[in-house]
């Protein structure tokens, strides 16, 4: 009932809903343009005036796979994965102690935590790099994921202690009182009411590592490469390959919004999330 | 069942002290408020006896027991919290019956308990409701099964009505109060409520600033309030305090004089000090009676608050110069005063309290 009454009548409605399809229509033809050249032949690609019908062709992902994207498809999503990962394992629970336990020197450490996140990436990277390179860790995929794991565990430490902090106090007193230990509550208490917004906090983790570019191309190489890194190759001698460089865009697209879908509702509550109040 | 007993108890955050040298016993069976304003140290005093706070120093006595360094499991407790503390994922059964689960108690056994407490707390039908969406009340309701569920030693209520709608509030207060009687269970209740401190508890202990102010049944504490903070805090309206002096046998404050007793009188030092006396033991009557027994001073009408049964008038009282001090009388009611009636005001010199201005002690009262 809300909803309809919340509704604009008449013209007015019919005036927003013709701006939000014209907003929509703008912000998605990039990407319908990008749909459409990886089956544009490369005849069609800039033929002037455009060529809106055209015959696909499949030569672009043939090539693709030819030069083997599909590995770095590979590195990437096992990158992003494994280093997300490893940030929920670790920073769960530093979000926690943060958000509940008294230490001394708490908040120093913690603007400290989010100081890797104050200085421009590319200022990072170059200490990094001179690093990497005496203990041998340029290249490797060890090496990417603990870089990973530098920015996007601050990030996350930083955003679910706030949701550490929502969670009433109240629930982990009575808990203790039937002589549950800390680690107890945590894991039965706290974790399950913790869900949504760890997850909502780790899809963001994943984003930001999936659309990393600065990092890889530094501290990566010739066997380690991820998607992000990759699209450059595609810039050639015998010049840039477009209908390709649309595949692999394509493809890099893809797993984020498909996760964004999939799981909207947790990503939304767990913004919204909140203790249960009568 | 057990007594619970603070003996002086100290509880320190950093250079501020939130409870200072606290000694308190709750007798088994008991049901005791702790009412003060916010800050005033209730809700760390009860934290303390849960075992959820630490302690500085001191000792709390369960029984003959030190308790103070177990942890708050080890206790044999229950608590029911102002935000219910539901786990939210729960149904209402699964709540009630999560303390026998923890401690490994399932099958026949948990749910004749289970079943039996939902009964007490007519709770019966909604209990496969998940707690998320009920109402306050009810939530609440589901709290209290749970802390009754497992027979614990002691029960404390941290503020368990203040955020119910005031129909229900009246009617949990008269629940909790059955179930304690009927359980004989030691309980603590901490309020700033003192309408339900008086009408639950069987004594109340009024605190402020960490400090313990007096100890005792309502009554006790109405009537014979130990400072100048509980005479102000208990009562409805409260109680009229005015500054005067005491000489002889006559007090005289702005615009108003009483004589006591002879046999009062010996007890009290001269000095300065401040009268109390409550609205119900003011009267108030056309000024030209004025001057007999009980006719204390004059003044003007000023505000009438109709209370149905009763009437709460504030009275401007006449100073020789300029204006003298106000003063709020009970009457029963309804009376035909306006604001702007010039009155005779009489005080019921047998009620009157004497605290010392400086120490702000009652000096009638044995501290």
């Amino acid at each position: 009932m809300a909803e309809a009454s919340s509704r604009p009548e008449g013209s007015r409605g019919l005036f927003w809903t013709t701006l939000v399809i014209v907003y929509a229509a703008i912000m998605l033809f990039p990407i319908f343009w990008m749909a459409s050249m990886m089956v544009k032949p490369n005849e069609a690609m800039f033929a002037r005036p455009t060529q809106w019908l055209f015959v696909p062709t499949l030569d672009h992902f043939s090539y693709v796979i030819e030069q083997g994207f599909h590995w770095s498809l590979l590195t990437s999503f096992v990158l992003c994965t494994v280093s997300t990962a490893l940030v929920v394992i670790i920073g769960t629970p530093a979000a926690y102690a943060f958000a509940r336990f008294e230490m001394k020197g708490k908040d120093d450490l913690f603007l400290f935590i989010l100081g890797s996140r104050m200085a421009p990436p590319v200022c990072l990277v170059i200490p990094f790099y001179l690093i990497y390179a005496k203990v041998g860790l340029l290249d490797s995929f060890l090496g990417l994921t603990l870089a990973y794991m530098t920015f996007n565990l601050s990030f996350y430490v930083w955003v679910l202690r706030s949701f550490c902090r929502d969670l009433p106090v109240e629930l982990e007193e009575a808990a203790a009182l039937e002589g549950w230990s800390k680690v107890q509550i945590f894991r039965r208490v706290v974790f399950p009411l913790l869900r949504n917004g760890i997850v909502a906090t780790s899809v963001l983790c994943f984003i930001f590592a999936w659309n990393e570019f600065l990092f890889a191309f530094m501290l990566g190489g010739k066997s380690v490469t991820t998607l992000p890194v990759s699209i450059p190759k595609l810039i050639t001698s015998q010049g840039v390959r477009w209908g390709e460089m649309a595949v692999v865009g394509m493809t890099a697209l893809l797993p984020v919004l498909a996760v964004v879908f999939v799981l909207q509702r947790h990503i939304v509550r767990g913004l919204t999330l909140g203790a249960v109040k009568g | 069942m057990s007594s619970i007993a603070f003996e002086s108890v100290f509880k320190r955050y950093g250079e501020v002290d939130a409870v200072r040298e606290l000694n308190l016993t709750c007798a088994a069976g008991e049901m005791l408020a702790l009412l003060g304003p916010s800050g005033c140290g209730k809700s760390t005093t009860l934290k303390m006896a849960a075992g959820i706070e630490s302690v500085s120093s001191g000792e709390i006595w369960f029984g003959d027991k030190p308790v103070s360094r177990l942890a708050p499991g080890e206790r044999n407790i229950a608590m029911v919290f102002e935000d219910y503390a539901l786990y939210p994922n729960m149904t209402v059964w699964e709540n009630v019956g999560f303390p026998l689960k923890v401690r490994g108690i399932t099958g026949q056994p948990a749910s004749q308990r289970i079943g039996e407490v939902l009964q007490l707390l007519g709770l019966r039908q909604m209990a496969d409701q998940p707690v998320r969406g009920l109402s306050g009340g009810a939530m609440q309701r589901v709290s209290i099964g749970r802390a009754l569920v497992r027979d614990p030693e002691v029960i404390l209520f941290d503020e368990p009505l203040s955020h119910l709608d005031a129909d229900q509030k009246v009617q949990l207060r008269a629940e909790i109060k059955r179930l304690q009687k009927l359980r004989q269970v030691t309980s603590i209740l901490v309020t700033h409520d003192q309408t339900e401190a008086i009408a639950m508890a069987d004594r109340v202990a009024v605190m402020n600033h960490g400090v313990l102010q007096q100890v005792g049944a309502p009554q006790d504490l109405y009537e014979r309030p130990a400072n100048l903070f509980v005479a102000n805090f208990i009562g409805e309206p409260p109680m009229n305090l005015m500054k005067a002096a005491y000489a002889g046998n006559r007090i005289v404050g702005e615009g108003w004089e009483v004589t006591l007793t002879t046999a009062r009188r010996a007890k009290l030092p001269d000095g300065a000090i401040v009268a109390g006396i409550r609205p119900e033991h003011v009267t108030v009557s056309a000024p030209d009676v004025a001057g007999d027994a009980g006719g204390a001073a004059r003044g003007t009408i000023i505000y009438r608050e109709p209370r149905g049964d009763a009437d709460v008038l504030t009275v401007a009282l006449d100073a020789g110069s300029g204006p003298g001090g106000k003063l709020v009388a009970e009457i029963a009611g309804p009376t035909a005063w306006r604001a702007g009636d010039k009155v005779s005001v009489g005080l019921d010199v047998g009620r009157l309290l004497v605290f010392d201005a400086a120490s702000e002690k009652n000096l009638e009262v044995a501290p």
